[in-house]
């Protein structure tokens, strides 16, 4: 590809070909963009992703089976959507309904939970040597500035799941994830939602600082073009390596003095609105993730999965629906703290919340009074800005066992995300094997009776 | 077709490479010889044989886990005998702290998850694991005591055992018998513990009947190994090895034992090849199949006769595992410089270059140690510290292949701003400065290439020298040394292994 010659880092090459290929876009989507676009020109979206590692029992929170034998001890309550109905555990979402769309008709393949997660945080299945970047980074990559000071995305607490070395993938280290929180999940309390090492140690001068970094970028030069030097070819993986760490140094020193730096301070909210929120991991990630996204960042990430509360995560083999139960608990609590704060600042218009995990579980109970893995009729949600809420899409059989209406793949629900978002899903990156590949699978069908945007 | 390599520079004290004697030396030869074969069908050039300083550094990162200490680096650096790379290479491969590296980076892979990895028993397995090394335990017998630990009751303290391995799978069947698989024989099972893989060869039923092996041997005498159910006992499989042959029932042995044993075999050309893989992956930074957990047949090795080769080289030498290492080391190909030059192919998986790695958390974290002065110390600081490192690790050491935390933003705020850095630089603390400040007979000049070995296991060039004078003529000579030394351990240079 004569793109690729003479001279240029990979980073401007991705700018390069995106610009490039951003007309080539389908035509069913170019309208929709340009109508999308009158009404509000500057209107910035984000995106929180609520991650439910280790698999949800969604039969026990969003798709009950009340008076089957599949169905649990659990009752359904009604909602402020008239019609929509879910689990008695999840009452202030309840009150909330007319902003959440359920999908009750999920149709994945993976019931492993690394391939499972990787295939829906990535939007595809493992192609090696396709290093797929987390949708998390294809959207923050649409969403944010191109800007080295800027924060696209922020990740909150641990994964279940090995991630697979997912991460920026081939859209390179600018677009991955800033992990906070993710080392110890069984931390607790608001220290552990910080970023250390901030500032200056103290009796630093700001002269110091200064007179260090500029050395610094003097002596990188001599390394960083011994081995990333790519004349006229194709980058070597070393110069990937040089670029990611550099990435990272500018992005360090930029949050150091960023704004989003002063949103993990969480003890400025107020203790009133820190209670709404709830007292556990997930409602203070919750918070912050609000912080964040009011700070400019675009991707924000809230993992609900193991702690020391939640030993297993969402992953319920045995003892299933006490389980569940505390979990809805938190989810409860932080969800529609989320949903409240946000609408109560005018952002939820311009947020979109995704709340899922790697697949549902097992109808049937086992003889542990727990649930397996089960890919194959699963519900997630879908709240906020560009989202019609108070409807449940899709169905599944009386024993929860099949989808019987409207099924959706990964994709389909990646596609519709991205409308309600904005954002072109049928838009090419260059993939490190130099080949284009979509934001989404071209084969995804967005469901349009879900964005109202 | 062997190619020469453009020694210029090293016209008079080149060093000689692949010197090593008998079965390691031929091995080296024919990876050689393979790799360069692969690399002019490519119709390109491998890169020149790196610099002493680029091998010194690399040699010490991969064997030692750290990098050389500044007296390290001038006995190697000031030898002028033509052997001296072997040399090295050989005293390193019996070095205590080699042994304990690679003790350490067994318990990463057998123990992955984090909270059990900080368990007592995972001490044990470390401390076995580290014998293991010392002892250079055929490869074989390594596996099988692994697999076929006992697990009836937990060791005792001074008992040194693999039950971790056991433990961090919580004994379960289902979970050894991927993780086992994944690990000793390079192939992922586990995708087709739920369903029959839509990709991959193996059915639901190869998982199930290899999990069987690892159900706990009933407590009274039988004449069978037991099955295992699963699908909610819905269906239930007998062990069965994963080429298809039936287990028979043996007298005294458990399942287990019969597994490992399978497993091991000579014959079982899968597993020599996963072990050869994982070494040289280890090595070379990335595997000859890659990643080293995914042999299938959509994912080929880039070298299979090489893999093949080494496989049986393995075998022949008795899975003598440092043997195989040293001949890995010995190449040429291992001693290829990583900088970037004309002809040189970008395709990683021809190994023309060396791949740069960015420093594990350990590697990082004893390396910066080493740059600040602090890695001889006593008793009671040696608690201290080994507390700070657990710190550091917890935060940085992510999951096996989450290259992202190394080279992370959070990353980077510890090494310009966290606590270690403020000590290792301030000209009060620093053990590194304090040695040089204090020094009334050394020159500037050598006080400058002390931080340049300390942290980049080099001599700085010219330009850089004088850059460092002009420095210390600017701010005098305890601020700009504690400059240069935070700017040295903060470069890219510092924290890669290239």
């Amino acid at each position: 590809m004569s793109l690729l010659n003479v001279g240029i880092s990979r980073r401007e090459c991705v700018r390069t070909l995106a610009a490039a290929t951003a007309g080539l876009s389908s035509s069913w989507w170019a309208p929709r963009i340009a109508a999308a676009g009158e009404g509000n020109a500057n209107r910035k979206r984000s995106c929180i992703l609520l991650w439910m590692a280790g698999g949800p029992s969604t039969i026990d929170l969003w798709d009950l089976k009340p008076g089957h034998a599949h169905g649990g001890p659990f009752r359904e309550i009604m909602t402020q959507a008239p019609g929509l109905r879910w689990s008695e555990h999840l009452p202030r979402l309840a009150g909330l309904a007319n902003d959440l769309a359920v999908v009750r008709s999920m149709r994945t393949r993976e019931g492993d939970h690394g391939r499972a997660t990787v295939v829906l945080r990535t939007g595809y299945s493992p192609q090696p040597p396709i290093q797929f970047p987390l949708m998390g980074s294809l959207l923050a990559k649409e969403l944010a500035p191109a800007d080295s000071t800027h924060v696209p995305f922020v990740s909150i607490g641990s994964g279940f799941a090995a991630e697979e070395g997912a991460g920026g993938g081939f859209l390179g280290p600018l677009y991955a994830p800033l992990r906070i929180g993710a080392s110890n999940p069984y931390e607790t309390g608001t220290e552990s939602l910080r970023v250390a090492d901030l500032e200056h140690p103290p009796g630093i001068s700001d002269g110091t600082v200064e007179r260090r970094r500029s050395l610094l970028a003097e002596m990188e030069e001599r390394f960083s073009d011994r081995v990333a030097a790519t004349r006229g070819r194709t980058p070597h993986p070393n110069a990937a390596v040089v670029e990611a760490r550099q990435t990272a140094y500018e992005r360090a020193m930029g949050l150091m003095h960023s704004p989003v730096a002063r949103a993990f301070d969480l003890e400025k909210e107020p203790i009133a609105l820190r209670r709404q929120y709830g007292d556990s991991a997930f409602g203070r990630s919750c918070l912050l993730a609000r912080r964040l996204v009011a700070s400019g960042v675009s991707m924000v990430e809230v993992n609900l999965g193991r702690s020391i509360r939640t030993p297993n995560g969402w992953d319920t083999h045995q003892n299933n629906f006490d389980q569940v139960r505390n979990l809805s608990d938190m989810l409860d609590a932080g969800f529609a703290a989320l949903l409240t704060d946000l609408k109560v600042r005018g952002m939820l218009e311009t947020t979109t919340i995704v709340w899922m995990g790697e697949f549902g579980r097992t109808p049937r109970i086992n003889s542990n009074t727990g649930r397996d893995h089960f890919p194959a009729a699963w519900s997630m949600v879908l709240a906020g800005g560009g989202i019609q809420g108070g409807q449940a899409y899709g169905a599944t059989s009386a024993d929860g066992s099949a989808v019987t209406r409207d099924p959706v793949s990964h994709a389909d629900y990646l596609a519709t995300l991205c409308l309600a978002l904005g954002i072109d899903p049928q838009k090419q990156n260059l993939s490190n094997v130099g080949r284009p590949i979509r934001v989404v699978d071209g084969t995804a069908r967005p469901i349009r009776s879900l964005v109202n945007a | 077709m062997r190619f020469v390599p453009s020694v210029v520079a090293f016209v008079l004290v080149a060093p000689k490479v692949a010197l090593a004697q008998g079965p390691a030396s031929a091995i080296s030869v024919r990876i050689d010889e393979s790799i360069e074969k692969a690399i002019h069908a490519a119709d390109a050039k491998p890169a020149p044989i790196c610099s002493d300083d680029e091998f010194l550094r690399r040699i010490f990162l991969d064997l030692l886990g750290r990098t050389p200490k500044v007296r390290e680096a001038r006995d190697f650096l000031e030898d002028r005998t033509h052997a001296r790379r072997s040399k090295l290479i050989h005293d390193l491969l019996s070095h205590p702290e080699h042994y304990r590296y690679f003790g350490r980076l067994w318990r990463e892979v057998l123990v992955s998850e984090p909270a059990n990895r900080k368990s007592s028993m995972a001490e044990s397995l470390e401390a076995w694991a580290r014998e293991a090394m010392r002892s250079n335990m055929a490869h074989d017998r390594f596996v099988r005591e692994i697999l076929a630990c006992a697990t009836e009751r937990r060791p005792g303290a001074d008992d040194n055992s693999p039950y971790a391995f056991h433990m961090a799978n919580e004994f379960q069947p289902e979970l050894l018998a991927a993780a086992s698989t994944r690990t000793f024989l390079g192939i992922r099972l586990e995708c087709a513990q739920c369903h029959d893989h839509p990709f991959a060869k193996w059915k639901q039923a190869d998982f199930w009947s290899t999990a069987a092996f690892f159900v706990p041997a009933p407590k009274e005498p039988r004449s069978g190994y037991a099955p295992i159910a699963y699908m909610d006992g819905k269906r239930s499989a007998e062990p069965r090895f994963v080429d298809g042959a039936p287990l028979r029932w043996t007298s005294g042995k458990s399942a287990r034992v019969r597994f490992a044993e399978w497993m091991t075999r000579s014959d079982n050309r899968q597993f020599a090849r996963a072990s050869v893989n994982r070494l040289w992956a280890q090595v070379f930074g990335r595997g000859l199949v890659d990643p080293i957990d995914d042999f299938d047949d959509g994912n080929a090795a880039s070298h299979p006769q090489l893999l093949d080769e080494l496989a049986d080289a393995f075998v022949k030498e008795g899975f003598d595992r440092k043997l195989l290492l040293r001949a890995m080391l010995n190449s040429r190909t291992y001693q290829r410089s990583s900088a970037a030059t004309e002809d040189v192919p970008a395709d990683p998986r021809l190994f023309a270059r060396m791949s740069l790695r960015p420093l594990s958390a350990e590697q990082l974290f004893d390396s910066f140690a080493q740059a600040i002065g602090e890695s001889d110390r006593n008793f009671a600081e040696e608690r201290a510290r080994a507390k700070e490192r657990e710190a550091f690790l917890t935060r940085f050491a992510g999951p096996d292949r989450a290259a992202d935390a190394r080279t992370s933003v959070l990353q980077a705020l510890s090494l310009m701003n966290g606590s270690m850095t403020a000590r290792g630089v301030s000209p009060e603390k620093s053990r590194m400065l304090r040695s040089l400040l204090g020094a009334p007979f050394l020159s500037l000049e050598s006080k400058i290439e002390t931080l340049y070995l300390a942290t980049l296991a080099r001599f700085p060039v010219e330009r850089e020298m004088n850059r460092a004078r002009e420095l210390v003529r600017m701010h005098g000579e305890t601020q700009a040394l504690a400059d240069l030394l935070w700017v040295l351990a903060n470069t890219a240079e510092f924290s890669v292994n290239h």
